[in-house]
């Protein structure tokens, strides 16, 4: 039960934390404030709430594929709001006060967004699987202990990762969150396609591959590198070409970006970029 | 998330929740395994027991009141079982452990022979579960209830060895624009001593430099002086010389007139400055201080047909009569140059609780209150060069006050006058000892 737990709720956190690492990191190198973060959270913890207590309900839906096609529309809105991000963060390069203050606005939206259905998605299942022990006298000490391992696991591995980005060399420091920003929204993108082939609406084929002997999903490293990357041991093609889309994506908004603020820059725009730390609030 | 300290005490509590969970669940993995071994062991032993009991076709169920059940078979026969038992073989008549799943449970299964008998004991794999798991979370609750107190410690230990950080930030911060004493060398962390070298050796240069400033400000004034006092000798001769007395000569004479001033000031700032600042305090009447150099410069204020009023009693201070007519000088010719024509002028002495009181009103511009600081820097002027007034100016004036006031330990102030328009400058000064001055 308690290892139940740990495996749960890490996997639930773990996904949140790092993705909340990155972000924070980022907000961080543009100077901005924080507010985003306990917006995201706190909306996300109220509208996860509600999803909980109403799940029967919402599981009704699309013919009893509710809660799946629920989660693949919210992993999808992630990956695009990702995708956005990465493209303002690269195209718009507001140095003046006014531009700046807009930029910060827009920027700390899309953070907010992010986390929301982040925390909406992995807190309705957290909340689920906890309130069906809390009457359970037996079990309820051993699942409260396995999930505080659980998420003190997750929450510490964001708080390195936060860390980790910081202490980079500033010249690497763009391009490795990049790369974890375009990782997420594979990820996102492949876990919406499992989804939606639980549900059939997606048409289930045979795996590509089998490297579960290698490394297992739900071991420890597993676990940390499906949150990081995606890591699936067994993956059909769907997930494989909408986890390769979703990384594709962001690049090409990264590559986009940055030749659209050299346009801008050679129209006489005033610019800056990411790597120089331009200040939002 | 600037902070040191929540850097290190996020990242050192993230790194050891890592490491302890993770630890704490390979010891749980471990325990579990080693749980596992012991109750299969306790089977065996069961095993064997059970495998020493006499019995008959006679008496084939038997009640041992326990979560464990078994079968004895002979040649394929149940010959005797446990109450709870089924009828069917529970286990394959091989040696060893297993699993089976019957009467809506999984157990785990154990057949031993002993000839000419198969004992085969059966255990619920979930209760063996339960109860080991038991165990080893209690051995987990504390990790986990001593988390938040070990953060709290790690949170200790940081404030404490940042401490002589903060305390050399405190040293920093409190220093006057003018200290450039070197930092104290006692903070005895190894970290700190070569900031606190090199800041101290920026202080020397900083103060050698400053030095450097004043002396060749003062030598320069003073070197001026003589040379300006020769111009003026001939400025003067050659009027009395010149029968048709152009306005260029006039004109000559003005700027000639404000040179001396600028040097006049600057010789004044340098002398007020605390290092070369000698004079021998007494109790001094301000008053009647304030209102000698009110006569002397009435003709100022009447040339301008401004009226120049006094209000106040006998206040004593303990000060000295040249920097004291300097800075009051200095007072009443900014509100004479900066009043317009017909202005008012008040100055007042008063008595508060702890403080004599001199203040200085006019009826001019006033200074906006952004500017209220700025106005006591060295070469500032409201307005620039360009002042609104057209008086002549170098921006030394109020600067000479601000540094005798704070040789005398007073506070000035800049606020607005009593008039509809026009500023007030405000002097608190210590009064001279209360018993010896103030009447009974």
């Amino acid at each position: 039960m308690l290892l139940n737990s740990v495996i749960l709720i890490l996997q639930e956190t773990l996904e949140a934390a790092l993705l909340i690492g990155v972000l924070l990191a980022i907000s961080a190198h543009l100077h901005s404030s924080l507010r985003w973060l306990w917006y995201g959270l706190s909306l996300g913890a109220i509208i996860a709430f509600f999803c909980a207590i109403n799940m029967s309900t919402l599981s009704a839906w699309f013919d009893y594929a509710g809660q799946e096609v629920l989660n693949a529309i919210m992993q999808s809105m992630i990956c695009v709001f990702i995708i956005v991000l990465v493209w303002l963060i690269s195209s718009v390069r507001p140095l003046p006060t006014a531009a700046s203050h807009a930029y910060g606005n827009r920027f700390a939206q899309l953070c907010c967004l992010i986390i929301m259905l982040a925390v909406i998605r992995e807190g309705q299942e957290i909340m689920l699987y906890l309130s069906g022990f809390l009457g359970n006298v037996e079990h309820v000490q051993k699942v409260f202990i396995g999930s505080g391992i659980g998420f003190g696991i997750g929450a510490s591995v964001g708080i390195l990762l936060f860390y980790g980005l910081l202490a980079l060399p500033t010249a690497w420091q763009k391009p490795a969150m990049l790369t974890l920003l375009a990782l997420f929204a594979g990820n996102m993108l492949a876990q919406s396609a499992v989804q939606l082939t639980q549900v059939d609406w997606i048409a289930q084929t045979a795996p590509l591959w089998d490297s579960s002997a290698w490394l297992a999903e739900d071991s420890m490293l597993g676990e940390l590198l499906y949150a990081l990357i995606g890591y699936e041991s067994r993956p059909t093609a769907a997930q494989m070409l909408s986890y390769v889309s979703g990384i594709s994506l962001v690049w090409l908004a990264a590559l986009g970006g940055t030749y659209y603020a050299k346009q801008q820059n050679l129209n006489g725009h005033s610019a800056d970029s990411i790597t120089s730390g331009a200040c939002v609030k | 998330m600037n902070s040191i300290r929540v850097f290190l005490v996020a990242a050192i509590l993230a790194l050891v929740t890592l490491f302890t969970f993770v630890s704490a669940l390979r010891g749980y993995q471990s325990s579990m395994q080693q749980a596992e071994q012991l109750f299969d062991s306790h089977l065996l032993v069961t095993a064997k027991l059970i495998a020493n009991i006499q019995t008959s076709k006679d008496n084939p169920e038997i009640n041992l009141n326990s979560k464990i059940v078994f079968q004895i078979w002979r040649d394929n026969l149940l010959i005797a079982r446990s109450s709870g038992a089924p009828t069917e073989a529970i286990a394959k008549q091989q040696p060893g452990f297993g699993y089976r799943n019957f009467d809506g449970y999984r157990w785990r299964t154990l057949s031993y022979y002993r000839d000419p008998h198969w004992i085969t004991v059966a255990e619920r794999s979930d209760i063996r579960f339960s109860l080991a798991e038991n165990v080893v979370t209690k051995s987990l609750l504390p990790t986990l209830i001593g988390l938040p107190l070990l953060g709290f410690l790690i949170w200790l230990i940081v404030t404490q060895g940042l401490r002589p950080l903060r305390k050399l930030a405190a040293e920093l911060s409190s220093k006057q624009a003018d200290d450039l004493e070197p930092l104290p060398t006692q903070i005895p962390k190894q970290e700190l001593a070569q900031i606190i070298t090199s800041t101290n050796g920026l202080l020397r240069r900083l103060e050698a430099s400053l030095q450097r400033e004043k002396q060749f400000a003062s030598d320069a004034a003073h070197e001026l002086r003589t040379p300006i006092s020769s111009l003026k000798i001939q400025l003067h001769n050659m009027a009395e010389d010149v029968a048709d007395k152009t306005n260029d000569l006039a004109q000559v004479n003005v700027i000639t007139t404000q040179l001396e001033h600028v040097v006049e000031q600057i010789l004044a700032l340098y002398r007020s400055s605390p290092d070369h600042y000698n004079a021998q305090f007494s109790s001094l009447d301000l008053t009647l201080l304030t209102q000698e150099i009110i006569a002397e410069e009435y003709s100022s204020f009447d040339n301008k047909d401004q009226s120049i009023e006094f209000q106040g009693d006998s206040q004593f201070i303990f000060g000295d009569s040249f920097s004291l007519t300097t800075l009051i000088h200095n007072l009443l010719s900014n509100a004479n140059k900066y009043t317009p024509q017909g202005g008012q002028i008040l100055v007042s002495i008063s008595r508060d609780v702890d403080a004599v009181v001199l203040r200085v009103e006019d009826s001019g511009p006033g200074i906006a209150e952004d500017q209220h600081q700025q106005v006591f820097e060295r070469f500032y002027r409201v307005g620039g060069d360009r002042h609104q007034s057209g008086e002549p100016g170098c921006g030394l004036g109020l600067a000479i006050v601000k540094r005798i006031a704070d040789l005398y330990g007073a506070t000035i102030n800049v606020g607005h006058s009593s008039f509809a328009s026009g500023c007030a400058f405000t002097l608190r000064f210590k009064p001279a000892c209360t018993l010896a001055m103030d009447p009974v």
